[in-house]
């Protein structure tokens, strides 16, 4: 015991001196504990509006996209023109179709119920959901009486009486069902500008809920809640083990708008004449009909003449956004055949092509366009976390065993007296070992500190009981500190065996 | 090199020999670690660019144009590639030859809604099109009448499409109104070529659309194989063609390249952190070696030699150690990649450099890791380094005011006074006064210091004459000197108030 203190109290007195040491332990532990997944996460509202738009915090494509370090059997093609109808890339990522893509040849066909369920299995996973969306378009009979700009002769149809009535309008849309759980798990009725939001009465009701902005050619107006709506979907076949929409086979189904959503897609802040900053909200615009899924099925059987739909986008849910990103690596790893993104990257991508959105402050335009990007594609990257972790630690340890190797070979006299009076090897050797612990435990304790602050501020804001935060917080520490003290203990005993085990007559005759 | 020094270079050498070999090993490792894995990456880059085919294009570049913008007529050349004459007086001599567009062709795109999904249509001028080349064209016709439509070969299997064929479709226009048309099909492809689209006449795609504004441009170029800098080709275009977005031969792989980067990015981080690692190993080794050569070194010192001198030992001693490190680096790589035969890509080219960078990158560390403790062995005095003191890089010393307030200036003249301006925060002097008010100094005493940035910096207040501290003021940090001989000359301040006689 006595050569325990003994050892702390030579720590503690040069601990000036073992700071290189200190600082390396500490980076050490720091990178270690970034590694095991606690500075990877979001805090809760991160990838909002999006998540709710969607239903969920991982958005999962059949078509790999992800690109990754490719295997010898994989080919990869350039893919240009339609993006596939039943996910959210039309919408999102409208420029896709133009600019391309690139995808693996091997494409699956689309997630089974079976395949749904493995995502489940996987940790951290809460839920799931399958997207579901199909090409629509929304017709619009416009009437030339209460049209608010005049309407052109050409485009006025005459009527067997003589009179004249206005054109039939069409514009892009799509529709997308919704099942009462994803209604009310991610709702939209933060969003609701007029009108409601469905309840669980609506399910088999043909109502639906649109945006209060909307891309829309000249004549065409924003249905409003109580107006009863025409959308067109094209009928599909399925040829080869693809589906084919045929728009000459369209069908038509009548939807009552029970509400209208202005979604705030970002606020931006900008300078504004003498106001100096100000923050503005910049709306999402989108064409889209929400559903209910039952209503939404109903279609699909009938346009797809009751083949079953098979889903090729899915939602994960995950309640605790702490560990999102790892949660991500792990599925891409799980399942190499369908790319991940989670939902706050997402984000960043639609946000980076202003594809919702069309009207930005004016003063805040600049600065939004400016960084307008390329589409990037997801890319899996190489997981080099154990070898950079491996890399680290070691290096750590080096600069332990050359800080004990220097601190012991200074204090040479010390041990010789430590040894004449008595001292045994082991003794020895557990004094010069509780001081690179003490050195180590400090540096690990003050890296792990560092990284880990921003772990529990974002879970904080998730929906983490103090107690979950605090075992998930102690569990961490001691398992960094654990690794990072053995390996203290491995590079710290090679010094203290050799200088432990020298003759006393042979230090002191060499001083 | 002095016959003594260089002994002492030897016997270092061996007294210090594990210390060294330590050193010399982390080099070796860091050298070997990060050529094997560049070696790696790169063959990972030269091998993964296998897994994606070029398009198969009948041009060059097609440029979808943005809203509103017109065709082009005039064209900058798109970059530059290096021709070597093969025979003839200019054999062997190489020039710069331009990669220039020889034709260009205007298309009209149209997005209908067919049985099939949504198609792209293209309407051509279908006089001379080198898009209706006989290559392209397989059975039937081109286009020639309105209503008239050309499918490429995979439509044709696709969705069973025959020449004759009626296809219905609805094209959408500018303001919404869906209109009903009908094609026929006139003719189908032959060849497999990448992203073909169905064929009308530009006529018929008037009718459909009601416009007249090309908004596809396809461009022609015989030297455009040779383009390499792609970065400059962008560039190019994005000037010619503001927003627009342009697909050629080459593009899937540029991006699968992009895309590779981005996969291997860590690796990158992987190749700084052994460097970095090996920095941090090879600065505490020989930080560490200085603090227990110390007195070794004091000796030295004492013994007269110059601090040049001593550094320069010393940098040889680590010198000689990462020189040796290096070497064994190169071996271990040579070894490997005996031992492995295709662990590298093939060109040997790129292997050399990648050496050569490796090697500089390694040594580069190395030389910033030992150059705190060379630096330390320099400036160091033989006290310093006897009795534990503090060892500052940038030392000051002064024995006047740098910039003195005139008014300072003013009572120094008129009351015959020295002065020095200690640092003062707040009321509390942060330099360390040692002679106070009262005491006596003589000429170059030191009457304060001060160490600051952990001890790299350190300054020191001369007394500027004999005499008495007649004041020191903690509110501005004024330090007033009052000299024996009053007519001991003041510092020459510039800008010295001059007094009538």
């Amino acid at each position: 015991m006595m050569f325990f203190r003994l050892g702390f109290q030579n720590a503690w007195r040069n601990l000036s001196r073992s700071l290189l040491a200190v600082v390396s332990m500490a980076v050490a532990a720091a990178f270690f504990t970034y590694v095991i997944s606690l500075g990877k996460g979001y805090v809760n509202q991160a990838g909002q509006p999006l998540r709710n738009m969607l239903g969920g915090e991982i958005v999962v494509y059949a078509e790999k996209t992800s690109a990754e370090a490719p295997k010898e059997k994989d080919r990869w093609l350039y893919h240009q023109g339609e993006t596939d109808p039943f996910t959210d890339l039309p919408f999102l990522f409208p420029d896709l179709a133009q600019t391309g893509y690139l995808h693996i040849e091997q494409t699956t066909m689309g997630f089974s119920p079976g395949q749904l369920n493995t995502f489940t299995n996987t940790k951290g996973v809460d839920g799931v959901g399958a997207f579901h969306r199909l090409p629509a378009e929304i017709i619009q009979e416009i009437d030339p009486e209460t049209s608010k700009t005049p309407i052109p002769e050409h485009l006025l149809i005459k009527n067997e009486d003589g009179t004249f009535r206005g054109p039939e309008i069409t514009y892009r849309s799509g529709i997308q069902g919704r099942d009462w759980q994803t209604n009310s798990d991610y709702s939209l009725e933060t969003f609701v500008s007029s009108g409601r939001w469905f309840e669980e009465a609506d399910q088999n009701q043909w109502v639906g809920i649109v945006s209060a902005n909307q891309t829309l050619p000249s004549f065409a107006s924003v249905p409003l809640p109580g107006e009863i709506i025409t959308i067109e979907i094209p009928s599909f076949v399925q040829k080869n083990g693809e589906w084919i929409a045929d728009y000459t086979q369209a069908h038509r189904f009548e939807i009552e708008i029970i509400g209208n959503l202005n979604i705030v897609s970002r606020t931006v802040d900008y300078i504004k004449g003498i106001d100096g900053w100000v923050t503005e909200p910049v709306y999402a615009y989108l064409n889209e009909v929400y559903l209910p899924l039952p209503i939404w099925n109903q279609i699909w059987t009938q346009v797809a003449a009751g083949v079953s739909y098979t889903p090729t986008e899915v939602l994960l849910r995950v309640k605790d956004l702490t560990y999102l990103q790892d949660i991500v690596l792990d599925l891409q790893h799980a399942f190499p055949q369908y790319s991940f993104v989670d939902i706050p990257h997402h984000l960043e991508r639609v946000h980076s092509q202003l594809s919702l959105e069309p009207i930005i402050p004016a003063g805040a335009r600049r600065a939004l366009e400016d960084r307008i990007d390329p589409f990037r594609q997801s890319v899996i990257t190489a997981d080099l976390r154990k070898p950079i972790t491996l890399l680290v630690l070691l290096n750590a340890g080096l600069l332990v065993a050359a800080n004990i190797l220097i601190l012991v070979s200074e204090r040479k006299k010390e041990i010789a007296v430590l040894k004449a009076m008595g001292g045994r090897e082991s003794e020895l050797i557990r004094m010069i070992l509780a001081e690179a612990l003490l050195v180590s435990g400090v540096g690990a304790s003050m890296g792990f500190f560092f990284i880990r602050i921003q772990a529990v501020l974002n879970q904080l804001t998730n929906p983490l009981g103090i107690m979950v935060i605090l075992g998930l917080f102690f569990r961490d520490f001691f398992f960094v500190l654990g690794v990072t003290l053995l390996s203290a203990m491995m590079f710290g005993w090679i010094p203290a065996k050799k200088y432990a085990s020298l003759p006393v007559m042979e230090v002191l005759r060499n001083e | 090199m002095n016959k003594s020094i260089h002994h002492l270079l030897i016997r270092n050498l061996i007294r210090w020999r594990w210390r060294l070999v330590l050193i010399a090993f982390l080099v070796a490792i860091s050298t070997s670690i990060s050529i094997l894995y560049g070696g790696m990456l790169q063959k990972f880059q030269a091998e993964s660019i296998e897994n994606i085919e070029p398009l198969n294009l009948p041009y060059d570049i097609l440029v979808i144009l943005s809203d509103q913008q017109a065709p082009r007529t005039q064209f900058d050349n798109l970059g530059t590639y290096r021709y070597e004459s093969q025979g003839g007086v200019y054999r062997g001599r190489p020039s710069e030859i331009p990669i220039t567009i020889q034709k260009a062709e205007e298309a009209l795109a149209l997005e209908l809604q067919t049985p099939f999904g949504l198609w792209e249509v293209w309407g051509i001028d279908t006089e001379n099109s080198s898009l209706q080349s006989e290559e392209l064209l397989g059975e039937g016709a081109w286009p020639e009448v309105q209503g008239e439509l050309w499918v490429p070969a995979s439509y044709k299997e696709d969705f069973e499409l025959q020449i004759g064929n009626t296809v219905p479709l609805f094209f959408v226009d500018e303001f919404g109104v869906k209109k009903e048309f009908q094609l026929v099909i006139c003719g189908v492809g032959s060849s497999e070529y990448d992203l073909q689209k169905p064929q009308i006449t530009m006529e018929s795609a008037h009718w459909i659309s009601g416009s007249k504004q090309p908004n596809r441009q396809i461009l022609f170029s015989e030297s455009f194989k040779y383009m390499s800098n792609w970065s400059l080709f962008n560039s190019k275009m994005e000037q010619m063609y503001p927003g627009a977005t342009y697909i050629y031969k080459a593009m899937p792989q540029l991006q699968w390249q992009n895309l590779m980067k981005a996969v291997q990015n860590p690796g990158q981080w992987v190749l700084l952190l052994v460097f970095v690692f090996m920095a941090v190993s090879v600065l505490t080794i020989s930080l560490m070696t200085f603090l227990e050569r110390k007195q070794e070194l004091a000796v030295l010192k004492t013994l007269g030699i110059s601090d040049f001198q001593l550094s320069f030992v010393l940098f040889l001693e680590l010198f000689t150690a990462g020189i040796l490190g290096f070497f064994i680096g190169i071996r271990i790589v040579s070894f490997v990649s005996l031992v492995i035969p295709s662990y590298f890509a093939d060109s040997s080219a790129s292997i050399s450099l990648l050496y050569l960078k490796n090697g500089l990158i390694t040594l580069l560390f190395f030389i910033v890791a030992v150059i705190y403790p060379l630096l330390l062995a320099k400036v160091a005095s033989v006290n310093q380094l006897l009795y534990a003191r503090e060892i500052p890089l940038v030392v000051a010393r002064y024995d006047h005011i740098v910039s003195p307030p005139t008014d300072w200036i003013r009572e120094m003249q008129q009351e015959r006074l020295h002065m020095l301006k200690m640092t003062v925060i707040d009321g509390k002097s942060l330099s360390v006064i040692l002679k106070n008010p009262g005491e006596k100094v003589k000429t170059g005493e030191v009457v304060a210091f001060m160490s600051s940035i952990a001890g790299f910096y350190y300054q020191e207040w001369l007394a500027p004459c004999d005499g008495v501290i007649q004041s020191f003021e903690t509110a501005n940090g004024k330090y007033v000197i009052k000299p024996e001989d009053p007519l001991t000359p003041l510092y020459p301040y510039t800008g010295l108030i001059q007094t009538r006689k």
